[in-house]
This record gives C-alpha cells, structure tokens and sequence, in this order.
C-alpha cells in the first residue's frame, strides 16, 4: 500500500498555493489524478518518483519510508521500486529501442526478449526514436519502465500527444499489463474517457487541495445507475421546433441524441460529456473472430 | 632550404595535451553547471567566460607573475615540488589549458541545456547513478556538441600566440610553437618559411573545422532521413 502526506509549495498560474496531498493507494489499485493544469498532479507524482522533493510530510510504501521530514530519509529515485513513464516518452535518442532497454535491464537478456515480444517491438529492436511513431515511441517506453519489475507504475499523461485510435488501443494495451504484471498504476491524465477505462478509483486536484479518493463513477459520474455509459465530446447542437438534436463524439463514433430543449441549455459544442442510456432490451450481437 | 617540423610537432602536442586536458575537465562542469540553480553556478559560468574576453596576453603576463620564483606561488612549486613553469612546456600547456576552457565549456553547456530534463530523470528512475547518466546517456546525445567544442579547443590552443610568446619566450623544442616560429621568420624577414608555418595553422584549421561540419551534417541528414 502506498501512504502518502506531504505538502508542497507551488507556483501556478493563480500564484503560490501550497499542496496538501493525503492519501492511500491501495495494492494493485489503477489510480488516477485528475485537475487542471498547475494544480499538483505531475509534482505528486513525481514526489512518489524521487524526481521532486517535499517540504514535509512522509511517504511510505509497503511499510518501508520513502520520504520522512522527520526521520530526515529520502530514498533516491535509484532504489525505489517504480517505473515511470514520461509525457515526451523520454527514449534515450543515442540508443536503438533495443540498447534503451538494454541499457535498463542490468543485463538481464531475458527480460528484455520477453518485453520485447509483450510489447509488439521486434521489428522495431534496431530503430532509433526518431524514426518511430508517438505509438510506438510510447511502448518502447512503457517497455522500458517495466524492465525493471517495478511494482508501482507512474505514468504522467502518457497518452496526451495520441490520436484517438492509437489512444485507445494503448488505454487497452496498459489496462492489461497492469493486470498481468500485477502492478499498481497511477496516471495523470485530462482526459475523462481515459480515466473511465482506465482507472477504478481517482482523486481530484483543485488549487492544492486534494479531495477524498473514491471511484471515478462516484466522483464524475453522479451515482449514475445506467446500464450503457460512454463519455464523449459534444459535436454540434442541432435545435428544432420541439427537441434538440445533439451529436456527440466518442471515439471514433458519432452518436446522434434527442434531447430535451431545456436540458440542452447547459450543454455546448466541445463539453466533455457522459451519454448514460438506459436500455431495458438491447440487441447483443457476437461478432466473429476473423 | 631546411623546414623545421619542431614547431609544428610542439604546437600539435600542446594541442593534443590541451584538448584532452579540457575533455576530461569540461564534461562534468558542463554538466554541473547545466544543471545547476545555484548562485555559485552563474559565478563560475562567468570565470570561465574571461578567457575570451581578455586578451591572451593580459592572462599569459599574470600567469608569468603567479608563477615567478619572487612570487609565493612560484617560490612554493620550486621548492615544495622542484617545478618551475614559467618558460616551459609543462607551464604552456596549463595556461593553454585555462585560455581553452570557453571553447570546450560553451558548446558542452549548450548541447546539455537543449537536452529535455526527462532523458536524465528517465536514467535515475531506471536505477542508474548520476555518473553512469551523464556518461552513457547524455553525452552520446550531445555528440555534435562535444565535436564542436574538441575541434574549436583543438585549433585555439594550435594557433595560440600571444599567451605563449609572453609566457613560454621562444625556446627551441620546449616553448617555440609554429604561431611564434613563424613570428620569428616575419621578424627576420624569412617570407617563405613563414608562408609554410602561416599555410600550416591555416590549412590545419581549415580542414578541421570541414571535417567537423562534415561528421555533424552527417549525423543530421542521418536524424532527418525518416
């Protein structure tokens, strides 16, 4: 279990504020932090890496202290158990995909042919980082970060520069090695789809307070009780004599909703949006392995 | 017609000596420097920037002061470790060294500075120390830089005169470098032995600053292919 109490002196955009973060992840937890820009979600995040230092407080990991104020211990970034993926992927640019994880791997040839076959990069083992897409880029890193064993992964907004499909497929990809590998995950992230197929539990950033962790359903989603739910992005707001047309985008699909005119009041082009439909008789349709 | 290669060969030792002297040195003050936020930093940044600034032979003469037998410094290394420096090799080469730190330390600096922080903090994540970083990470990722800096030092302490003819006089074989030789041939009016030494430094420079834009639009062209 993660146990974090720490405070912090930030700069933002609004001015200094100091960020109280306290809480408890639990083992095997996929966690998110979510907020506006500036408010302490990467510096968390990095605090828990090594990367960045508290003013005060502790934090302690499977009951061993990785920071105290008071006991005066600072684990390095070396010897605490993490993997850590990096917004601009951070691949070492003088190293082919193989050498970075390599050069990760202590040595252990192993681990490294059994990553780079997980991760789908063998045709790729000889390239350098330039020469790969966003996509690739991201897995070889995520490879990297788990060459290690680590058995917490902190991923901060690893997905923010991918297009929607690629996005998605990783979202995939990432949900199920924090499964396999038994890992506990956390992620930075803005985007709400993502914390919805990504996460089972969040906590919300806003001006250095830290808010009471819960489900991403609880905090987001207002007690929904819908059996179908998709989060999305509003499209156009198409208004005729007695109902509004709304389109929504989710995805790659486009979904078209009546709604109420009064309740289309609220919403405007570009609102992320949760689309929740009550349906009481779906059609379920097996698709065909092809 | 007789050419005397010492000069040359003197000047390509000092060069040599010099330039690894500064590769061994620069790297990790670049790097301490790039990466620093401290005030000390910006003090050292500046000391290390007046090589270029102040005329060599203002640094040669206070070298020859520091290192006068009559001044403490001087008088304690002839004494205590048996070494005099003024007008010797061993003394040129250290002042060479100092006047070449601006040209091995800016472009180290700059190819640190243009690196994302993220390729640093990645290598400590992954369990590696700060040394192994800066060796096996960062500066293979500056390549272009450390070239720059090794050629520039490189010609500056080939070519360099006035600190050496303030501090090294003009001994044959231990301090007559080819930038003095061929000042010597200019003062005895000997053209054509001046033309060669001055057609030396100029082609030796010349060739060495293509090489460097050669092996750097390589590694360009190579990172722009795909």
């Amino acid at each position: 279990m993660i146990h974090i109490d720490v405070t912090k002196r930030l700069l933002s955009a609004d001015g200094a504020i100091i960020l109280r973060v306290k809480l408890d992840i639990e083992r095997h937890d996929f966690f998110t932090f979510f907020g506006k820009s500036g408010s302490g979600k990467t510096t968390t995040l990095r605090m828990l890496a090594g990367l960045t230092h508290p003013d005060d407080g502790e934090i302690v990991v499977d009951g061993s202290v990785w920071y105290s104020k008071e006991k005066r211990i600072n684990v390095t970034p070396q010897h605490r158990t993490i993997g850590f993926v990096f917004q601009d992927y951070a691949l070492f640019p003088a190293m082919s995909v193989r050498k970075n994880l390599e050069y990760a791997s202590n040595k252990n040839q192993k681990r490294v042919e059994e990553l780079i076959d997980i991760m789908q990069l063998r045709a790729l083992e000889h390239s350098r980082p330039h020469q790969l897409s966003g996509g690739q880029r991201q897995r070889v890193a995520l490879a990297r970060a788990l060459i290690r064993s680590p058995k917490i992964l902190l991923l901060d907004e690893p997905l923010s520069a991918l297009d929607s499909e690629m996005r998605t497929s990783l979202q995939n990809e990432i949900n199920q090695i924090h499964s396999s590998f038994g890992l506990t995950s956390i992620i930075v992230t803005h985007d709400i789809a993502e914390i919805f197929t990504m996460s089972n539990k969040m906590v919300l950033f806003d001006n250095g307070t830290v808010s009471k962790s819960d489900s991403p359903d609880m905090l987001l989603g207002n007690k929904l009780s819908s059996k179908f739910r998709t989060v999305g992005k509003v499209v156009s707001i198409a208004k005729s004599d007695i109902a509004v047309v709304v389109t929504v985008q989710s995805g790659i699909n486009l979904i078209r909703v009546v709604v109420d005119p009064e309740e289309s009041v609220t919403l405007q082009p570009g609102q992320n949006v949760i689309l929740a439909v009550k349906a009481f008789a779906p059609s379920i349709i097996v698709l065909n392995k092809c | 017609m007789v050419i005397d290669f010492l000069p040359l060969i003197l000047s390509f030792k000092l060069a040599v000596i010099c330039t690894v002297v500064l590769i061994i040195t620069c790297i990790p003050l670049a790097y301490w420097i790039s990466s620093s936020t401290t005030f000390v930093k910006m003090i050292i940044r500046s000391l290390a920037m007046l090589p270029l600034v102040i005329p060599p032979s203002v640094l040669g003469f206070y070298f020859l002061i520091l290192w006068s037998p009559f001044s403490p410094v001087g008088h304690f290394l002839e004494t205590v470790f048996h070494v005099r420096l003024v007008f010797s090799f061993t003394g040129l080469a250290i002042a060479l060294s100092v006047a070449g730190i601006p040209f091995m330390l800016n472009p180290l600096i700059a190819g640190f500075e243009s690196l994302p922080k993220s390729l640093r903090e990645a290598s400590l994540t992954l369990g590696k120390s700060e040394w192994e970083t800066l060796l096996r990470v960062l500066l293979p990722s500056i390549r272009p830089s450390l070239l720059i800096g090794i050629v520039m030092t490189f010609i500056h302490s080939f070519g360099e005169f006035g600190m050496v003819l303030m501090l090294g006089g003009k001994i044959p074989g231990k301090t007559m470098t080819a930038s003095i030789a061929l000042y010597d041939h200019v003062e005895s009016l000997e053209y054509t032995m001046a033309h060669i030494y001055a057609g030396v430094i100029t082609i030796s420079a010349l060739l060495s600053l293509i090489l460097l834009f050669l092996i750097n639009s390589g590694a360009v062209i190579r990172k722009h292919r795909y």
